[in-house]
């Protein structure tokens, strides 16, 4: 077999492997939801499918594939069933770039534990997240209903506003590393050189971003159940209510992901390297760290959806162009300037 | 890179910029009075104007080849700074009777300056677009400031919408000819074109040139003209009018001269006589003064394009003296249009306008009617004043180009403007005064008489001495 | 043929082709929506060119940000499908014939321009985002300065025009 076709068989393993494992992560995430939000009020939460309810989320994929798929009379057909799909593309594929591991070597071949090294893996993921607006902004359109409409308009404000800040806190940490490649920032972040010590406004910067553009509380306007029905997917039911469904927590395991590899080290471990295990079982733990961290991130955002009450969207505009902006701003100058400081020092 | 020698050579541009930025916090800081934005800004201007002046003789081509201060350039930066110079004079007052009198109105006309100088200095094709964007952009905004006028913003939408269809062809051209040359910077394709004439590059070129034309207002792309002048702000109609025109003429002529495209002299002919026609025809049935100023601004880039089409130094030299003239006289005229011009009652339209209400003129406000005549006879080309030299530059530059047929269908067409102008200045003195207003004086601000005064002054002195410009731009007559 | 030249093929085409939909629809989200594939295939084109920060930056600027203000606009102005019958008047034809004729000769000339030209080694390492923010911060640092202005002239324009009280 050429070398090509091993390295595209590869390829396409670790796809699989990741979105095999993504996706499952979104259905116990899903799982989790329910679980941690009953414990915060006091209850039990699904405890009947299987120990302790683990069989729940198996049960509510087949509870939404049975249902009828209804459209509205006077919706735009074609545009309603792109809009959920565009919003699973998009988040399952920003996981392409995020390395969640180092090298190991297999029957003497070496494998990056990343699907794509690119060399503009920052920008990348940046772009991917501008474009899950429009799953949002269609379906509410297409819909052909208010309530949609009011959703999807609500959501690409609200998106472009935070967007922006999003990259201005971003770009504080490309100063450091000079690179856009996912790989290089992880990398420099060894021992405890993580760089929410070293950028800690940038990191809260990209943190509540981060939630207005996964919609989530206390940025959920779009789906504000009180105000809208169910927001942008209130026409929305069976299959492709279920690929929104998937797409919203995809959406959260990818930005705990995200954050994780920015701001929290990624799967480094601190000084496992001093500790002298075989490379497999470093590989591993690496692994197991990064998903660890992943883990808690995903867990922070469910914490923060069941405690802290919704925006208002004033309130919510304000944050963001009054406070998130000049923060991530004032996060990228300062940060330049020590950058200066430093180099003309040594 | 820019490095500290190279600023020095800037200052002007610097100071513009500046000036643009720091005018923008005055008006934030000062919102009750409009003074001190209004004497900053004019007070820049003037420390432009004389810092260019001062170094007019540089010849240098600074920071990695991006601009290019020659000679030239400074002539035709010193000309856009000018009209500017005298389109603030005249603002404030005007503004303020129209309640327009925003800060940002002087940092916006600022920026749009900073792009006339930049294109005009560009040695990059990359430098000429950012200036002309910058200067288009502003040129849009202003149009537009009458909000509550349904003619100015129909008059904005318009401009931008042609505008940025232009830009289009603009930026389509300039990639074509780094295609083909595989530069950007405008001395290094000037310096290969003779080897890189392929289909692709005189396309490009043709395409950079439609998107000059269509700032200038040369024959099929002149549409936009009388309805955005007439909808635009008096006084910003005269800027755009005169200080646009000498940054799109000054950023193009130094390249065609360069070029030297003397096989397409015919096609350039026919531009010409075409944008002559067009505007003096057309003009002879107007019955609304910015709409006939907007008509001869459209001839006038008519006589500009004869100078183009003759192609040699002395061309140059007409076409500079003719845009230092205009400026006066054009820029003149719309001022003294604005201290007249009114609103309607109800605020939706302009008033004061039209022929009819020009009626009498003379008996209510004889220096306003002998500035406008003053103005209008030179526009017409006749002589002792300004507008009469200017022509005769660059009919005579034309003659020695072997163009005579081109220049006596110049000279027949503006004998033909002269009925037009006549007409005006006909109403103004030899009719009786109408309406309820009639017999009153026309309020005149005294800032707004001052800038008339500036323009008279100019007319007259370069009508009767043209030599003056000659010999301040000694190298013109090299 | 080789792979890069199928995937050309494909874009190409589909880029041609969005573009026409996008002019002949009658819905304007419709028209928008092609618009967005219109983009996208066009970045892929980029990175046909090794112009891969190009390529991202057309996504995350096109597609991301001012397209999603374009159907924003769209939606809030509540436009209506225009039902009337599309008529073939004179002026449709020869706009139709006139930008025919311009593609044809655009087309020709920048074929035979860059007929059986090779990208070279430079070309190819323009397009990363280390090489153009080296240039673009020494070559044409006086570029991004004006552009600052350009930029800042426009926001200020905007404001003026749009804000609801002015003063």
């Amino acid at each position: 077999m050429p070398d090509w076709s091993i390295d595209i068989i590869i390829t396409l393993i670790k796809i699989v492997v990741v979105e095999l494992v993504l996706l499952t992560g979104v259905a116990y995430t899903v799982y989790a939801e329910r679980r941690v939000s009953a414990f915060i009020q006091h209850r039990y939460g699904p405890n009947r499918v299987g120990y302790q309810g683990l069989l729940q989320p198996l049960a509510d994929v087949f509870k939404l594939i049975m249902k009828e798929d209804i459209v509205p009379e006077r919706a735009n057909k074609f545009v309603h069933s792109l809009a959920p799909a565009i919003s699973l593309f998009v988040a399952l594929s920003t996981f392409a770039v995020i390395p969640f591991g180092d090298k190991i070597l297999i029957a003497g071949k070496e494998i990056k534990l990343q699907i794509a090294d690119v060399n503009i893996g920052v920008l990348y993921i940046l772009a991917l997240l501008s474009l899950g607006v429009y799953g949002i902004t269609l379906s509410g359109w297409s819909s052909n209903s208010k309530y949609s409409l009011l959703g999807g308009l609500r959501s690409s404000a609200q998106m472009i506003s935070y967007e922006l800040s999003m990259g201005l806190a971003v770009l504080g940490l490309i100063l450091i590393n000079s690179s856009f490649r996912l790989d290089t920032i992880v990398m420099n972040q060894y021992g405890w050189k993580w760089n929410i010590i070293l950028q800690p406004i940038g990191f809260i910067t990209f943190l509540v971003a981060s939630f207005a553009e996964t919609n989530r509380t206390p940025f959920d306007l779009p789906e504000a159940e009180q105000e809208l029905v169910g927001g942008y997917h209130t026409e929305y039911s069976s299959t492709k209510f279920a690929l929104f469904f998937m797409a919203e927590y995809a959406a959260v395991i990818v930005s705990s992901a995200i954050i994780t590899t920015l701001y929290l080290g990624g799967w480094q471990f601190p000084y496992l390297q001093t500790f002298g295990l075989p490379d497999m079982a470093v590989s591993i733990i690496q692994v197991l760290t990064f998903c660890g961290k992943t883990a808690f991130m995903v867990f922070f955002f469910i914490w923060v959806r069941w405690t802290i009450p919704r925006f208002r969207y004033d309130q919510l505009m304000n944050i963001g162009w009054k406070v998130m902006l000049p923060a991530a701003l004032t996060n990228l100058i300062l940060t330049a300037i020590v950058i200066t400081i430093i180099k003309l020092n040594s | 890179m820019i490095n500290f020698n190279d600023l020095k050579e800037i200052i002007p541009l610097i100071i513009i910029a500046a000036s643009a930025l720091i005018s923008l916090l005055i008006a934030v800081y000062s919102k009750k009075s409009g003074m001190p934005v209004y004497v900053f800004s004019l007070l820049a201007v003037l420390a432009a104007l004389i810092f260019t002046g001062l170094n007019v003789t540089k010849d240098v081509i600074i920071i990695s080849e991006m601009l290019r201060i020659n000679p030239y350039s400074n002539a035709f930066c010193m000309i856009a700074l000018l009209s500017v110079f005298i389109t603030f004079m005249a603002s404030k007052d005007y503004l303020e009777k129209l309640g327009i009198n925003f800060g940002e109105y002087y940092s916006i006309l600022l920026f749009a300056l900073f792009g006339m100088m930049t294109m005009i200095y560009a040695n990059d094709m990359l430098t000429v677009f950012i200036g002309l964007e910058t200067m288009s952009i502003c040129f849009y905004v202003l149009t537009g400031l009458l909000r509550k006028r349904m003619k100015s913003n129909e008059s904005a939408m318009k401009y931008f919408l042609l505008g940025a269809f232009m830009t289009g062809f603009l930026l389509y051209g300039m990639s074509l000819i780094y295609g083909a040359t595989g530069y950007t910077n405008i001395t290094k394709i000037l310096a290969t074109y003779t080897a890189i004439r392929t289909p692709m590059f005189l396309i490009g070129l043709a395409l950079f040139m439609i998107g000059f034309f269509f700032k200038i207002g040369i024959f099929p792309f002149q549409m936009w003209i009388p309805d955005v002048y007439e909808g635009a702000p008096t006084v910003v109609s005269g800027m755009m009018s005169t200080a646009g025109k000498v940054a799109a003429v000054g950023t193009l002529i130094p390249v065609l001269i360069t070029l030297n495209l003397v096989e397409y002299k015919m096609l350039f002919s026919i531009l010409a006589t075409l944008t002559m026609l067009y505007g003096n025809i057309v003009a002879l049935s107007q019955s609304n003064l910015k709409r006939l100023l907007a008509y001869s601004s459209i001839a006038s880039a008519g006589y500009i394009m004869v100078g183009i089409t003759s192609m040699s130094d002395l061309s140059i030299k007409g076409i500079a003296f003719y845009l230092l003239a205009y400026v006066f006289m054009q820029l003149g005229a719309f001022i003294v249009v604005s201290v007249f011009e009114n609103s309607t009652p109800d605020g939706k339209d302009f008033r004061n306008v039209t022929f009819d209400e020009y009626k009498g003129l003379a008996k209510r406000s004889p220096v306003l009617a002998i500035a406008l005549t003053v103005f209008l006879l030179s526009l017409a080309g006749i002589p002792p004043f300004a507008g009469f030299w200017g022509k005769y530059y660059i009919f005579y530059a034309a003659i020695k180009s072997d163009l005579i047929w081109l220049s006596v269908i110049a000279i027949l067409l503006s004998v033909i403007s002269v009925y037009y102008y006549l007409k005006v200045i006909v109403y103004m003195w030899f009719k009786e005064p109408e309406g309820e207003t009639s017999g009153e004086a026309v309020p005149v601000k005294a800032l707004s008489y001052a800038a008339i005064m500036v323009s008279l002054a100019g007319t007259l002195l370069f009508g009767l001495y043209p030599d003056l410009f000659f010999t301040f731009f000694k190298f013109l007559i090299k | 043929m080789n792979i890069e030249t199928i995937i050309f093929l494909v874009f190409g085409i589909t880029a041609v082709v969005s573009a026409v939909l996008m002019v002949t629809r009658k819905n304007p989200i419709i028209s928008a929506i092609f618009l967005i594939l219109n983009f996208f295939t066009v970045a892929v084109i980029y990175l046909l060119l090794k112009a891969q920060f190009i390529a991202i930056i057309q996504v995350l600027v096109y597609m991301g940000a001012i397209m999603v203000l374009f159907l924003f606009v769209i939606m809030l102005l509540n436009l209506k499908e225009n039902k009337k019958p599309s008529e073939y008047s004179f002026k449709k034809i020869t706009a139709i014939l006139i930008s025919i004729l311009l593609a044809l000769l655009l087309g020709t000339s920048v074929y035979f321009g860059f007929q059986g030209k090779q990208m070279n080694e430079v070309a190819e390492k323009i397009g990363t985002a280390e090489s153009l923010g080296r240039t673009l911060f020494t070559t044409y640092s006086f570029h991004v300065l004006a552009a600052g202005m350009l930029l800042l002239a426009a926001i200020v324009g905007a404001v003026m025009l749009a804000k609801k009280k002015f003063e």
